[in-house]
């Protein structure tokens, strides 16, 4: 019975590995290849390969997403739901739904339950705690059901975890910023939202920075990765009289020159995330800027992961994706800012290294 | 002569109105002699330029409390108000009528708050918590996620950032609306039945009042508050987006809580309120700059509303 199973899996392998081929290079032919080796890049040296048993599909999938009342979401779901479109995935994919729980953990524990309980083939998270979903995850597991975590990726490495590097981004911007700098001056630190996962990293890899130069000193706020809150607590840093030289920001940066505007000042270089109107801004005012973003893209690669782990691919647990990444040299209008859209869209919506690229007009038009 | 002493810094520490301003002026001299640099007008100015936003939502906050109520649909009510206005400047309408339409969206938001609380009998506390959520989702539908683009109206800019004789213009604003809240709550009939309705609404009822009026009022005020306050967020941060509303629930209830309004209704006020929504604007500041951590932060700022609700419910406890 075992080699039985063996030999129709091994059968199913080769026949899958060689549709998936061909369906990647119907759709873009030549580069789809290398793009995909460089795209499952593993986090680290001691990341493993994810074990799964292949499945044949089309498949089921579900997204299960937390939080909904931001713009980041709106267009990770508008991404992910463009991607399923795409010919050369929906033919893998029988069935594809979207819910969203809020920033409950119980209200998403019940929703995957659904999940579970309607049999779908994979389920994609950003999930609203990194523990709080553990059990059910196992649940699901213990079903047959594959996990692949991203954005706020889980704890647990019974799923596979999609996501950019954290630490290493906070890292770039300090680094930047010390150029920047000349080593020495007063910093204006920009946090996230106190105790996550994504603000702790992005900080940790700041001070992994500025502690080896004696001449930089930080102040600290918190501006919630929200422009108007930004706003708020950077016009209160300013109006403390204390000059800074230099903006490292986690997000709400829009807000965060536009209190530097508004008090009169001449925004010094910053080092920020990848929101519309802090790249309009930079393009139109051409102050010093480094931008890195968190791709909405990520869900569609969440995506992307779970039907290439389905078909049989060995894919790391724990998968490291780009930095999108801009400068003042490589800000293009229409390409990665657009003055015609909202200031709070997010503009990295491809990751051209896993041949996820989108148009932003296009997914805007797609139904949350 | 020390028990004298004692008794009347109790009794004193039982007036809520008296404590908030005694804490705030605490609380500034505290601020200029941790950091002289801040006793600057341009210092002040930040202050009261965020406390309007925080005033004018504490305005409805402070008469639905005063009813024993809460609105805790304030933060998706801003938004949607907010959208609303954004939308219909982009589509080419006057920036008159955009405003008009938010204001009138969000007294229509508190009038069904009433609706929920008034005819059905709910508890607010459940029912404007739905309305939030139903918001939200109509937010997302109306817009399909994606905020209008369009440069926000000179008018809006200048009554949210701008400024009249050096003070800001949104601070104007709310100081002429909380005269005339003190007013209404003081000198008209409207006023003592808020009060009436806090500390017993059948009596007020049996002696032939209409108490759903009332309660129509003061969501209704809660809801064009909610909506004005969308408009000026909208000139302040140059952009309506998801999410703008989010930090304007509990900070205006801290206001009013801090005021010495009783959280249970009945008694306070707005003048206290305006104390409060300086406290809290001024100590988030204070520790927004302080370099002793998120966690720390957040601390100090429990601490201070409960050592003041502690302080002022000895009073509401029925065995004194």
């Amino acid at each position: 019975m075992g080699e039985e199973n063996m030999q129709r899996r091994d059968f199913l392998r080769t026949t899958l590995a060689g549709a998936g081929a061909i369906a990647l290079s119907d759709a873009l032919p030549g580069i789809a290849n290398a793009g995909a080796g460089q795209c499952f890049t593993p986090w680290d040296k001691g990341t493993e390969t994810f074990a799964w048993k292949m499945k044949k599909g089309p498949y089921k999938i579900a997204l299960s997403n937390s939080y909904i009342g931001n713009m980041w979401r709106t267009e990770m779901i508008q991404i992910a739901k463009a991607y399923t479109e795409e010919p050369a995935v929906k033919r893998d994919i029988k069935q594809f739904m979207v819910s969203s729980a809020g920033n409950d953990v119980s209200a998403q524990i019940a929703q995957m339950n659904q999940m579970i309980l309607a049999g779908v083939d994979a389920i994609v998270l950003d999930a609203a705690s990194p523990t709080g979903l553990n059990s059910v995850i196992d649940q699901a597991v213990a079903a047959g059901i594959l996990v692949v975590s991203f954005d706020n990726v889980v704890t647990t490495k019974k799923a596979v975890w999609v996501n950019q590097n954290q630490f290493e981004m906070g890292q770039k911007w300090a680094e930047w910023l010390v150029r920047k700098t000349g080593d020495k001056g007063n910093i204006l630190v920009v946090r996230g939202v106190a105790g996550t996962f994504v603000d702790q990293e992005r900080m940790k890899g700041g001070e992994s920075v500025f502690k080896k130069y004696p001449g930089i000193k930080t102040t600290e706020v918190y501006g919630k990765w929200d422009d108007g809150t930004a706003q708020k607590v950077v016009a209160n840093a300013l109006a403390s009289g204390t000059k800074f030289d230099a903006v490292w920001s986690e997000g709400g940066d829009t807000g965060v020159v536009r209190a530097f505007q508004q008090a009169g000042l001449k925004m010094p270089p910053i080092a920020g995330e990848a929101e519309n109107g802090f790249r309009t801004l930079a393009a139109k005012d051409k102050f010093p800027v480094l931008s890195i973003g968190q791709s909405p893209a990520l869900g569609a690669l969440g995506i992307k992961v779970a039907v290439a782990i389905l078909k049989g691919g060995k894919l790391p647990q724990s998968i490291s994706t780009p930095l999108p990444t801009a400068t003042n040299a490589t800000l293009k209008q229409g390409v990665n800012y657009f003055p015609n859209l909202p200031d709070s869209f997010f503009t990295p919506i491809s990751i051209g290294a896993c041949g996820l690229n989108f148009k932003a007009d296009k997914i805007l038009k797609i139904k949350v | 002569m020390d028990n004298i002493l004692a008794r009347r810094l109790l009794d004193f520490t039982r007036h809520g109105v008296a404590v908030a301003y005694a804490l705030l002026a605490f609380l500034v001299i505290a601020a200029f002699v941790y950091d002289p640099g801040l006793a600057s007008w341009s210092w002040i100015h930040a202050q009261l330029q965020i406390t309007a936003f925080i005033g004018i939502i504490a305005i409805g906050q402070t008469m639905v409390i005063l009813i024993g109520q809460i609105d805790l649909s304030v933060p998706w009510n801003l938004t949607f108000s907010a959208l609303v206005m954004a939308t219909l400047s982009a589509d080419g309408h006057s920036i008159w009528l955009a405003m008009g339409a938010a204001l009138l969206c969000g007294l229509i938001i508190g009038a069904i708050n009433a609706v929920g609380v008034a005819v059905f009998r709910l508890h607010s506390l459940v029912w404007t918590l739905g309305m939030n959520a139903l918001l939200q989702g109509a937010s997302l539908v109306y817009t399909n996620a994606q905020p209008p683009k369009s440069d926000v109206p000179a008018v809006v800019r200048e009554m949210a950032v701008g400024n009249l004789f050096g003070i800001p213009a949104a601070a104007l604003i709310w100081a002429v609306l909380a005269i005339f809240t003190i007013v209404v709550l003081r000198r008209t009939r409207f006023g003592r039945y808020l009060y009436a309705i806090g500390n017993n609404e059948t009596a007020l009822f049996v002696s032939g009042v209409d108490s759903r009026k009332v309660v129509f009022g003061a969501f209704m005020v809660s809801g064009f508050g909610a909506a004005l306050a969308g408009i000026l967020l909208t000139g302040y941060a140059s952009q309506t987006y998801l999410g703008m509303g989010n930090d304007y629930l509990l900070i205006p209830i801290a206001a009013v809580i801090i005021g010495g309004t009783n959280v249970m209704g009945g008694s306070g006020g707005y003048v206290g309120t305006i104390a409060g929504a300086l406290i809290v604007v001024i100590l988030q500041s204070l520790l927004s700059t302080a370099q002793i951590g998120q966690a720390g932060k957040d601390v100090v700022f429990g601490v201070i509303i409960l050592a003041l609700v502690l302080l002022y419910a000895r009073e509401a406890r029925p065995t004194d």
